[in-house]
């Protein structure tokens, strides 16, 4: 995989930021959570070709009025 | 094991203990003293073993062999495990993709009785991994076949995108966050 990110470090304070701020933007709590989320079968899926690494784009937001 | 196998093993578990300890700094529960974060150890697969005689058991995995082999392919993986006080109450893995530009979160199990973390497993696992995967610069946290629709609805209320089996080459279904 390329390190191209992970050569520049977050500090300290970045990585308690980003804590925070996925912390406030997840859910903390699923009523009925299923024991089992995935399945042990993805474990064994072969990796991803680097030409199938599309990017997911992200939605666009919605110009406010 | 190859000095350049065991430099990366201690680099990316560097990564993920930062994204665990971070995490659990942030847990917003009254009883985060309780809970513990921490590495698939030797210990922890020992503890693996008592989920394998459980009735209530959803898959028939064995953690313990399993995991050697996917932790010593992939150096770069995300794991994790739960501990509720001595209990172990989840397990995880997942790994980054070819490229390194999207993290796969493939396999999350709670203990399948007796969880006092009940509804708070998937939370904790996805918030970690969430970070880990900021950590090593992926731009995009996928939960690969995340089967259950109450989950599906439920994240999909908190930015995360829903994607049919078609969409993915290997025919898996996802949900998908775009991180920042």
């Amino acid at each position: 995989m390329t390190d191209k990110k992970s050569n520049q470090p977050f500090t300290p304070a970045d990585i308690k930021r980003l804590a925070k701020k996925i912390i406030s933007e997840n859910p903390i709590f699923i009523p009925d959570e299923p024991t089992t989320v995935g399945s042990p079968d993805n474990l064994t899926d072969e990796p991803e070709e680097p030409d199938n690494e599309r990017p997911t784009k992200k939605e666009p937001e919605r110009s406010k009025k | 094991m190859l000095a350049t196998h065991i430099e990366a093993e201690s680099r990316y578990e560097s990564f993920r203990r930062m994204a665990r300890e971070a995490i659990h700094k942030e847990l917003p529960y009254g009883d985060s003293k309780n809970i513990r974060l921490s590495e698939i150890s030797q210990n922890v697969l020992i503890f693996s073993k008592a989920w394998a005689a459980d009735a209530n058991r959803k898959v028939d995995w064995p953690w313990s062999e399993g995991y050697k082999s996917y932790a010593f392919r992939y150096p770069n993986r995300f794991e994790l495990a739960t501990w509720y006080g001595n209990s172990l109450v989840g397990l995880s893995l997942g790994r980054p993709s070819y490229a390194g530009t999207r993290l796969r979160l493939e396999f999350i199990e709670a203990s399948p009785s007796h969880n006092p973390l009940r509804g708070r497993i998937v939370p904790i696992t996805i918030s970690v991994a969430e970070l880990y995967a900021n950590i090593i610069g992926a731009s995009e946290l996928r939960i690969i076949d995340p089967i259950d629709k109450k989950l599906i609805d439920y994240y999909s209320s908190f930015g995360y995108r829903y994607c049919d089996a078609r969409a993915e080459s290997n025919h898996k279904h996802y949900l998908v966050k775009v991180l920042l």
